[in-house]
């Protein structure tokens, strides 16, 4: 009785295709967009908590490379060659940038913002704590791009401005050179 | 019959439709709310670790260094935030515990972990221990806790280890001097030295023909030239008789203690940079290297280090440490050198390492700064002092807890 029922197919008294299949049709339609739209939203979201948990341990590396390397400048203004390697060190995971493929997409070096605070006053200084952060200062802001791409405004992107963020002490040699400025040795 | 069924579909389809809704979310709730509880994770472990070594680096052996480890903590508290870097971490519980006496990392932090402990000379080990609740939002629809409650936080717990282990080797960082150990059978940390107490890094000259010169009086030994010692001599006022007639019966009398380069192009990253012309470990045999060195070209950047320090005047160990511990003095004038024991004219055995004191002749007067220029008013032939400060941590500036060796590096252990 019951399959009977639901393999009913034929024109009612209107003219109109009748049982439930339409109603099935519509169900199915709506249910799946809803659906795709959660798992996408979803799959989203996860994608970029993933993305900025790998820039998070990008950061850390990278800031906890920095406060145990050598420390050469006077000032806060980090010599250009810790410079570029903490900047390599954060992108590629290597200090020497021979590895090229960066941790997160489309990560390059001009995203990564290298601070260093010191601890005295004035001239008087010595390297205090050592921070890595993705854009915010003078770095470029990165973007962490969803899997799909922007549609109608729906979440497809979040931007980084000085975030993710690792602060390390410095632990190092400080190994200073009077005779360098900020713009080099 | 058929509205009968009729009726029990619809039950079915509200079932299905709850049950796959509370599905759905939970399946959101996994990605989103989870994502997001992993995220606060990784940030809190990231303070839990930084904070422990910042702590970990303060400890020398005081209460005063206890104290400085839990602000050194504190401190971290404004730096590695958690929930996308936005909250700080409010007080993390700080434990501290010591390890066996020259313990490597392997078996270091064996004793018991106390917030508060009762003696503080050999607590090596900063445990940092912390818990934030992480708000959830689709998590509660489907998850209870054990007792039936709804969730609405998540627990997160995050914990690092952070300790001094002794350092047997150091390939750079020491500045080219020595101290010499006090009696020949003194033994690390101190090597007995006492903290506080003014050494020689670099030794005047001396004559073993001197009038008067022995074992008992080896003070006659050295040339009488001004130094910054006792009696004229350039002997600084704690050498003991034993160190004096160890470098007199032992060394060759163009030794001073120096062990850098003589190069006055490269003196520099020697003196300043800790660039050593060879690594140095427990136990290396420091005489070939040993030199007269160019006192009056090295000199310069011991007085720069001095008056690169935010206190650049005080030259006693109590008040200049005193102004560490309020910031008030940033470290720059601490220098860390390898301790010697010159055991016959062809040995010159490392016994460990330790922290000195630069000395100052700098004057403040009406606001105005005279800088200090100690080093260079003495002649190559004038021996130089400093303050013995205590044992050595790579990248503390101040002096650390000192195991075997005198020297240790801050690692973490968990």
């Amino acid at each position: 009785m019951k399959q009977n029922h639901l393999k009913q197919r034929h024109l009612n008294s209107r003219g109109r295709w009748g049982g439930r299949s339409g109603l099935a049709m519509m169900e199915f339609a709506i249910g799946s967009l809803v659906l795709t739209t959660v798992f996408a939203g979803t799959f989203q979201f996860g994608y970029m908590f993933y993305q900025y948990n790998l820039l998070e341990d990008a950061v850390v590396t990278a800031a906890h490379w920095a406060a145990q390397y050598t420390y050469v400048s006077t000032t806060s203004t980090p010599s250009s060659d810790l410079l570029t390697k903490v900047q390599n060190m954060t992108v590629y995971g290597d200090p020497t940038g021979t590895n090229t493929t960066p941790v997160v997409p489309n990560l390059t070096t001009a995203n990564v913002n290298f601070t260093v605070t010191m601890s005295g006053s004035g001239t008087q200084v010595v390297p205090g704590t050592m921070t890595v952060a993705i854009g915010g200062g003078s770095a470029t802001n990165f973007t962490i791009n969803g899997i799909f791409p922007n549609w109608h405004g729906i979440i497809a992107s979040f931007t980084a401005n000085g975030k993710p963020t690792a602060t390390y002490p410095f632990q190092g040699v400080f190994a200073p050179d009077p005779t360098c400025s900020a713009s080099g040795c | 019959m058929r509205i009968h069924r009729k009726k029990s579909e619809r039950g079915f389809v509200l079932i299905t439709m709850t049950a796959s809704a509370i599905a759905v979310i939970a399946a959101v709730g996994l990605a989103v709310d989870m994502g997001h509880v992993y995220i606060v994770k990784n940030e809190t472990q990231t303070f839990a670790d930084a904070a422990a070594l910042a702590g970990a680096l303060k400890l020398d052996g005081t209460s005063t260094g206890i104290s400085n480890a839990q602000s050194a903590v504190t401190a971290m508290t404004s730096n590695d935030k958690y929930n996308f870097a936005t909250t700080a971490v409010i007080s993390p519980t700080v434990y501290f515990t010591s390890s066996t006496a020259g313990a490597g990392a392997a078996n270091a932090c064996s004793g018991t972990w106390t917030t508060s402990p009762s003696t503080s000379s050999s607590i090596n080990c900063v445990k940092v221990a912390l818990s934030v609740t992480v708000p959830v939002y689709f998590i509660p629809v489907s998850m209870l806790s054990k007792s039936n409650a709804v969730v609405y936080g998540m627990v997160v717990n995050s914990q690092a280890v952070a300790a001094q282990v002794d350092l047997a080797t150091l390939g750079t960082g020491l500045a080219p001097y020595s101290g010499i150990i006090d009696s020949p059978s003194a033994t690390g940390p101190n090597f007995g030295l006492v903290v506080g107490d003014e050494y020689n890094i670099q030794w005047p000259a001396f004559n073993s023909t001197n009038n008067g010169c022995k074992q008992q009086t080896p003070d006659n030994c050295f040339n009488g030239t001004n130094g910054n010692g006792k009696n004229g001599t350039g002997l600084c006022q704690n050498e003991s008789n034993d160190a004096e007639w160890a470098v007199v019966s032992n060394w060759s009398a163009s030794n001073s203690g120096y062990w850098g380069t003589n190069s006055g192009s490269v003196l520099e990253s020697y003196v300043l940079g800790g660039a050593q012309l060879q690594a140095v470990s427990v136990g290396t045999n420091l005489t070939p290297i040993l030199s007269s060195g160019q006192k009056n070209a090295e000199a310069i950047y011991l007085d720069w280090k001095v008056n690169n320090d935010t206190d650049s005047i005080d030259n006693s160990w109590g008040a200049y440490n005193s102004r560490l511990t309020a910031k008030t003095a940033n470290g720059s004038r601490l220098i860390d050198i390898p301790i010697l024991d010159p055991t016959d004219p062809t040995q010159t055995t490392v016994s460990g390492y330790g922290q000195y004191l630069l000395e100052s002749n700098a004057s403040s007067s009406k606001g105005v700064l005279t800088p200090s220029n100690l080093y260079e008013t003495f002649t190559g032939n004038q021996g130089w002092c400093a303050i013995y400060v205590g044992p050595l941590v790579i990248g503390g500036f101040n002096p650390g807890v000192g195991g075997s060796t005198g020297a240790a590096q801050v690692q973490l252990i968990q």
